[in-house]
């Protein structure tokens, strides 16, 4: 198996075991940035736009700072600059169409939007998030994108003939992007993926896709692949064959229910092991998600462990999202300690 | 000559204008999800938005009016949630799809709530005879869960009497649609599919309006549709999902004197064709003789559009009898 892994070592990495931490994506937003956002959609005006921008920035900067703060390895900015996960991407795409707010559940919604004509690439999605927060950032930058899948099966399709020529077609268009950002430097993408696990045969589309989306990507570039609220066992061991290093799930949210579905095979790709839960504003203690560790140990060695939240931490409030990753961090450096001293059984 | 009518199915989404509202008023959490137990205010703004929505039905000229259940959070599951006897238990998916609702779990004797009831005697005073829509005894069985009834069999009957209660509560309607997505996506054992036809039997029994038992997300165990046809009850089918199945069925093992047709697709903002209804409608009529009504309808509810696109299906379902002679 190819190591994208060791490029996130910081040099400074106080262990030699080494076990990556990260978060997903999302980031609460600060309420300002919220309101800068209101001002410009009432005024729609040049000034709005810019002191809009601004805000946009400035947040950026200041959740990368915070991510650095709690101690992750690999940042991301919150997502700062994306309105919505569907949403954002389809805004930039041309053939998409937006007629209104749909129901989700209860009174939440979102501006489903409709694929109305051939797809195209449109303008560049992320690159100007990406250049901002390289000039910001000290530590290595993860970008989070929608995966195709999740795209389509988030749009109305009016176009295509199904939701797999829909997601193909997408997928050759995250490929496109991915190529854009590599250009600029980024080595470590994770696709979205929520839409998965969620039909019995949507494992098979997801594969297709992430073949086209990884065609061309040089071999340093770390890809991984998102998923959560899914149904695991829909899923695996079936995508240890998707050309992905990394397999990020929820876990803490079930109380680890469904950890036994990776034990049935050996799990050979890195997995992103989800130890803080985003639905859940009480923060969790060190020793608590030392524990919850313990259990990504007994499906990878350390060298394939990544430490993250199950997902976003958009929910929350900014304070009890930073502490839930202080905590994360303080302890995956403890257990790297404790494998240091051998205080720990490694499973091969 | 076969009599051509147009309706829909709700839940339709609620109008734009209230979405504000009622967030602010509900919030966007659990517990701001409908309980029944809503404050003045709340239901005033259901009334506004329910008068708003007959108007939407009159204006597109749709012959038979539904209620539109905009109350409803859980699209299938709501006369259970609302109930004393039921825990609302977390968020789980419909059907494989990207949809939710909360887990009903039957704890206690499911009496009659007549929570419907009052959504359509509210109807009445704004529309005569309106039509009502109510989920099915087998579809609302296969939802559920039972922590006290205590086998599947005795649930399901439970359902089946459950749905009576309600429905008989009704103030005069014009056709009771009731809907069953289950009986396509998961068809019920030969012991379920007995008792469910003795409850579908029983409520038809019971009421003088036309009963139609209305599928989607797929068509008919044969079986089903054939005992269907003896019990002489209206058949709802979904044309968007199933075209040459449901002429399968109707070909091949006969027509009901009622067919609500779904063709107009209420999970796409693809607005259909004039030609496109006329196809489908066409093709069903030249089915079988037995064919006395045909309802044109949407194959789900229209909860899933926004706003203005569930506007223009309405329209298109109207349209449609209008320009091909319906009422």
């Amino acid at each position: 198996m190819r190591d994208t892994r060791s490029q996130f070592r910081p040099i400074d990495h106080p262990n030699d075991h080494f076990i990556l931490t990260t978060v997903v994506g999302s980031y609460p937003k600060p309420t300002w940035l919220n309101q800068a956002r209101e001002l410009y959609h009432t005024h729609s005006s040049k000034d709005s736009r810019e002191r809009y921008n601004e805000a946009k920035n400035d947040a950026s900067s200041i959740v990368i700072k915070e991510h650095e703060d709690a101690g992750l390895d690999v940042i991301v900015d919150g997502e700062m600059k994306r309105n919505e996960m569907v949403e954002y991407f389809a805004e930039r795409i041309r053939g998409y169409e937006f007629n209104g707010p749909v129901k989700v559940w209860g009174h939440n919604y979102f501006d489903k939007p409709s694929v109305v004509e051939k797809l195209s690439y449109g303008e560049p999605w992320l690159l100007e998030e990406y250049k901002y927060n390289m000039k910001i950032a000290e530590k290595p930058i993860k970008v989070p994108i929608t995966g195709p899948y999740t795209l389509s099966n988030w749009s109305f399709n009016e176009f295509y003939k199904d939701e797999v020529e829909l997601s193909y077609e997408l997928a050759e268009l995250v490929n496109k992007e991915i190529k854009n950002l590599v250009g600029s430097g980024v080595r470590y993408i994770q696709i979205d993926e929520p839409a998965l696990a969620t039909t019995p045969e949507d494992h098979k589309i997801v594969r297709d896709c992430l073949e086209r989306i990884t065609e061309g990507i040089p071999d340093n570039v770390r890809i991984g692949l998102h998923v959560c609220y899914g149904d695991y066992s829909r899923i695996f061991p079936k995508i240890l064959d998707y050309p992905v290093d990394e397999f990020d799930v929820e876990l803490a949210n079930g109380n680890y229910a469904q950890l036994d579905v990776f034990k049935k095979v050996p799990f050979t790709k890195d997995i992103g092991f989800g130890v803080i839960d985003v639905h859940d504003s009480r923060i969790e203690s060190v020793e608590e998600v030392k524990e919850r560790i313990l259990k990504g140990l007994e499906i990878v060695p350390p060298d394939r462990l990544t430490v993250s939240p199950d997902c976003g931490l958009k929910l929350l409030s900014r304070e009890v999202a930073y502490k839930k990753m202080v905590n994360m961090v303080k302890a995956t450096r403890m257990v790297e300690e404790e494998l240091d001293r051998g205080e720990i059984e490694i499973v091969e | 000559m076969v009599q051509i009518m147009s309706s829909s199915l709700g839940m339709y989404p609620l109008p734009d204008w209230t979405k504000d509202e009622l967030s602010k008023l509900k919030g966007h959490q659990r517990d701001g999800l409908i309980s029944g137990n809503e404050n003045a205010l709340i239901n005033s703004v259901y009334d506004s938005a329910r008068e708003f929505i007959i108007g939407e039905q009159q204006n597109a000229e749709i012959d038979i009016i539904i209620e539109g259940q905009l109350r409803w959070d859980d699209m299938l599951a709501h006369p259970l949630i609302v109930h004393e006897s039921v825990d609302a238990r977390g968020l789980v998916r419909y059907y494989d799809n990207n949809n939710f609702y909360r887990e009903p779990v039957v704890t206690g004797e499911l009496t009659v709530s007549g929570d419907v009831a009052q959504e359509l005697e509210k109807t009445s005073e704004l529309i005569r005879f309106p039509s009502a829509i109510f989920p099915g005894p087998y579809t609302l069985s296969q939802l559920a869960t039972d922590e006290y009834y205590g086998s599947e069999t005795s649930f399901l009957e439970a359902m089946g009497e459950f749905v009576q209660g309600e429905v008989n509560a009704f103030p005069d309607i014009n056709h009771l649609i009731l809907l069953e997505p289950s009986l396509s996506f998961n068809p019920p054992s030969t012991e379920h599919k007995e008792i469910f036809l003795k409850s579908i039997e029983e409520i038809k029994n019971t009421l003088k309006e036309e009963i139609v038992i209305q599928t989607y997300w797929g068509t008919f165990d044969r079986e089903v549709y054939s005992d269907l046809l003896e019990l002489d009850v209206g058949i709802g089918f979904d044309f968007v999902t199933e075209v040459e199945s449901n002429l399968a069925l109707l070909n091949e093992l006969g027509s009901p004197k009622t067919a609500s047709i779904g063709v107009v697709n209420g999970q796409n903002t693809n607005v259909e064709s004039f030609g496109e209804v006329k196809e489908i409608v066409d093709r069903v009529i030249e089915t079988g003789a037995d064919i006395q009504n045909v309802i044109v309808n949407s194959n789900t509810g229209l909860f899933y559009l926004p706003e203005n696109k569930f506007t223009e299906k309405l329209g298109v379902l109207g349209s449609f009898v209008k320009n091909e002679g319906g009422l």
